[in-house]
């Protein structure tokens, strides 16, 4: 009996490994290029997950992206410098009056299910957003009066004021009226995540959404400005970015978006990688809470900051005790440069007319002077009313920089008699925050669109509890935002722009600490065809249009997904499992042998 | 007492931890705990609601209740199976959510801690059978590194070999990409290779802890007199470990093996960020950062059940292999 049982267990033991070893020389052979119809696959690694990809509604960097290549706005930007240019609207012109916006529309595109694109879905998509208040996008439609599709191929935007706003352009995704129509409310539409069957116009579609793992997006053949070198695009997201540059590195990912300084010097001399600086689109800042009684949304809510965020002195003496140069180089490894106005472009930005030089014994002298005295000896100034210079000081636990540069500029101000009380938090805490008002200084960045109008809307008096970062509010700030919008000439609005810039910096709510460059990295033995946005110095993918995501291509003829890497061979797990079963094997046998042996 | 009496006794205190649990965690999230997911979701909503729409969201989750209103729905819904949406996922249903990260999770943690229960068990027992042999203080030495050191640091140690510098395994993750395609053995087997480094991990990290009580156990156990006597009755050595020695030292173990499977679902969080596999920890960890109260109340809910639900089957086993627990 005894007998019988070792035998039927060695058997079926024995059983499973030949099994496993043929099993394993299957894969082997199926990995190997047999497959013609093997697609090209790009795979890009994410350090975000996504929560929704309803184009309404979306967050996160990875959302945006994914969206771009899915949804299309009216109007596109151009390579060489982001300049306006026809996208699925070809041509405009503004009445003599300024008032109305008339434009072109194409007749040659179609949704992803085939129904036809018209201007109508463009009119749809816009009423449908100024109808229902859509946040995300209500502000890139000012002064509407009335859009309107009269014909197929026409568009008719009129404004209440003169506006160039149509064509600055406006960064709204355009949906289908068939889709869109479907939906009585907002609340109801934010239900749909974008997924499954997102109808769009662009050249990709998403197909698959493996939440926590990865999404990946389809070619779409028709798409109108040419079908897709690439046939599918996959988004993969880790939880760090140290093991996403290691699946660069080792090709189990084609490219990395918006790589840290320090993990980018780490990969800048690997011989199959390229690696990109581009061109600053951020800024990185440090906002004083500007929170006061006079301030609707701020008195509403009630709020809660240090008597010496509200006061010029206190903020200009913190600029003079900030070194920007250290910053770049120390924090930023030279990747980025000093800033200064909140428009980096080099279109549109203005240099302050009077930059403040990083002099400590000035902001000490300015302290001085506004009052701010340590009466008791312990090193900390006190402010006028008598509450002593400590000020609570938020950092991005997302952003490690930010609480690198936290570091320094605690030192800097601790040399001027200023204690700053630092905290690290997620980017969700700082908002709960920061809705509150409950805070004294943070670090925070913005991203910057080609065009100023949306970045300089942050800092009017309306945008307190929306967008703006400090509860700033200066009546002459509001109207000079109106007049640039209305603006008559290009020179006219440049010049309004360039004055809002040095408004801005004047009254520092907010310091901008740096520029940061756009720094990317992709597998350049797999991947050709990337070009840049500008074209001088800029980024080399997730760019204001699809000028390098239509052009890139596999580096050689043959040379296909970056996916099939590990083919060939039987897979270390299998051979683990065989030794796993051969000592399992083993030791049964042994143990048999000696308890018979002891039983005899 | 009787053993129905007891197993009735047993149950009903898990049901009163249940209850004191739920309570608790009502106050914990909503009450204690700073901020509220109001501008998380009105931000989800898009900028510029207006203070009616505001309103709308806030009514629509309930928001606008008072504390004690909110307390009396929630049990009540507790108690009905209705565990609501999360309002971090923008609707999503809490149970759905917690089904999609509950596969991978027991995956990962409950693999490694079998794995690490069996090894750690059969390494204890021979150690302590033999103590002072070159197994025994070998694999203490072993054991006592592997408890003591960081599983995060343990799990890039590995990557780093494994991963970066050997190239064997993917550096994480829980699928390649192109599973869609693939077919059932090679999505196992694609599946197994992003396992084997975090269950590696994790199973070294809780080897140690098994091992050690084990170990100790047995070391009490086979200092007591029946040992000596059956010995000296003449019992073969095996039988004397197998028989007497083991049956006896394995009973503070069982309570370990309960309550580590209890503690399966809670997830490995600082392993789950090291390798990009996201379980249950990690999304714990979303959860709590967005204060998700719907998401958060379901996952506790969940954690608390396992842990009660084990230790209720740990004292019940307890009492079946040794009935001096239940005649006391």
């Amino acid at each position: 009996m005894k007998q019988k049982r070792q035998k039927v267990t060695a058997s079926l033991v024995l059983a499973i490994v030949l099994g496993m070893l043929v099993q394993g020389a299957a894969i082997g052979q199926d990995a190997s290029p047999s497959a013609e119809d093997e697609k090209i696959t790009f795979t890009v690694g994410m350090t975000n997950d996504a929560v929704t990809f309803n184009p309404m509604f979306m967050i996160e960097t990875p959302e945006y992206s994914t969206a771009d290549m899915m949804w299309e706005t009216f109007l596109g930007w151009e390579q060489e410098d982001f300049d306006t240019k026809s996208h699925l609207a070809t041509d405009w012109e503004q009445s003599e009056d300024g008032l109305t916006w008339t434009f072109t529309i194409r007749d040659d595109v179609t949704w992803h299910d085939g129904e036809p694109f018209t201007a109508g879905d463009i009119a749809y998509t816009f009423n449908w957003i100024l109808d229902k208040k859509v946040g995300n996008f209500i502000d890139y439609l000012p002064f509407t009066d009335e859009i309107t599709a009269p014909d197929d191929t026409t568009l008719v935007w009129k404004t209440t004021v003169p506006t160039g706003a149509p064509v600055y352009p406006p960064y709204v995704y355009i949906l289908p009226e068939h889709v869109l129509s479907q939906y009585e409310s907002k609340a109801d539409f934010k239900k749909w995540k974008g997924f499954p069957d997102p109808i769009g116009t662009g050249p990709y579609k998403l197909v698959e959404w493996r939440r926590g793992d990865f999404w990946r997006l389809e070619a779409n053949p028709d798409y109108w400005g040419g079908a897709p070198e690439i046939d599918e695009f996959v988004f993969r997201v880790f939880q760090n970015e140290d093991a996403m540059i290691e699946a660069l590195k080792q090709g189990e990912i084609d490219f990395a978006d918006d790589i840290s300084a320090n993990l980018f010097d780490s990969i800048i001399d690997e011989p199959d990688i390229t690696a990109n600086v581009g061109n600053p689109t951020t800024f990185t800042q440090m906002s004083f809470n500007q929170c006061t009684n006079d301030v609707a949304y701020c008195a509403d809510e009630g709020f809660n900051h240090h008597p010496a965020t509200t006061d010029p002195a206190f903020r200009l003496a913190v600029e003079h005790a900030i070194d920007r140069d250290v910053l770049v180089d120390r924090v930023r490894l030279g990747y980025g440069e000093p800033g200064y106005t909140v428009i980096p472009s080099p279109k549109w930005h203005a240099d302050p007319e009077n930059v403040i030089a990083y002099d400590p014994e000035e902001a000490n002298r300015i302290l001085d002077d506004a009052g701010y005295t340590d009466s008791d000896g312990d090193g900390i100034r006190e402010h006028p009313s008598g509450e002593p210079m400590e000020l609570r000081f938020i950092v991005r636990t997302e952003a490690p920089e930010t609480i690198d540069a936290g570091e320094f500029i605690v030192e800097w101000l601790r040399d001027i008699g200023v204690s700053l009380k630092t905290e690290a938090v997620n980017d969700n805490r700082l908002t709960d925050v920061w809705y509150t008002n409950d805070w004294d200084m943070y670090i925070w960045g913005w991203g910057v669109e080609p065009d100023p109008n949306f970045q300089l809307s942050t800092y009017t008096s309306s945008q307190c509890g929306i967008w703006s970062d400090t509860c700033y509010s200066n009546e002459e700030y509001d109207q000079l935002f109106k007049d640039q919008q209305s603006a008559a000439s290009l020179e006219e609005r440049e010049s309004l722009v360039a004055q809002m810039q040095n408004v801005l910096y004047e009254d520092r709510p907010e310091l901008v600490l740096w520029y940061d460059n756009y720094l990317q990295a992709y597998r350049s033995d797999l991947w050709a065809g990337f070009v840049k946005q500008p074209t001088a110095d800029g980024s080399i993918l997730f760019q204001y249009g699809y000028y390098s995501l239509l052009n890139i291509h596999p580096a050689s003829e043959g040379g296909g997904s970056a996916g099939g890497e590990d083919g060939g061979g039987i897979s270390p797990v299998l051979w683990i499992a065989i030794a796993a079963v051969v000592v399992v094997v083993i030791g049964v046998v042994v143990m048999r042998r000696r308890r018979a042996e002891e039983e005899a | 007492m009787g053993t129905r009496q007891y197993v009735i006794r047993k149950i009903v205190q898990a049901f009163v931890t249940l209850l004191a649990i739920l309570i608790f965690n009502f106050f914990l999230f909503r009450v204690w705990s700073p901020g509220d997911p109001v501008s998380f979701l009105t931000r989800g909503q898009g900028f510029n609601l207006s203070l009616e729409e505001r309103a709308a969201v806030i009514e629509e989750y309930g928001l606008d209740k008072s504390t004690w209103g909110q307390f009396t729905e929630y049990m009540k819904d507790t108690f009905t199976g209705k565990l609501g949406v999360s309002s971090f996922y923008q609707g999503e249903s809490v149970m759905a959510i917690f089904f999609r990260f509950l596969t991978p999770t027991l995956l990962l943690v409950g693999i490694s801690t079998m794995i690490s229960m069996v090894v750690g068990i059969w390494m204890g027992i021979r150690s302590g059978w033999r103590r002072g042999s070159k197994f025994d203080r070998g694999s203490m030495f072993f054991s006592l590194i592997l408890y003591s050191m960081p599983e995060f640091w343990l799990g890039m140690l590995l990557l780093m070999l494994f991963s970066s510098q050997l190239g064997w395994f993917p550096v994480g993750g829980r699928v390649s990409t192109n599973v869609s395609s693939m077919g059932t053995l090679e999505y196992f087997t694609d599946v197994a290779e992003h396992l084997f480094l975090p269950v590696l991990t994790l199973a070294l990290g809780y080897l140690g802890e098994f091992y050690l009580l084990m170990r100790s156990s047995l070391l009490d156990v086979l200092g007591e007199d029946y040992i000596t006597t059956a010995r000296a009755k003449g019992v073969l050595e095996r039988n004397v470990l197998n028989r007497h020695a083991v049956r006896n030292a394995l009973l503070p173990t069982v309570t370990l093996i309960a309550l580590s499977f209890g503690y399966v679902i809670g997830g490995a969080i600082t392993v789950e960020v090291v390798f990009s596999y996201q379980g249950l920890g990690l999304l714990t960890y979303t959860a709590i950062v967005a204060k998700d109260y719907w998401l958060l109340q379901g996952l506790f809910l969940f954690f608390s059940l396992a842990v009660i639900a084990f230790n209720l089957v740990s004292d019940l086993v307890y009492a079946y292999l040794d009935p001096r627990v239940r005649e006391a």
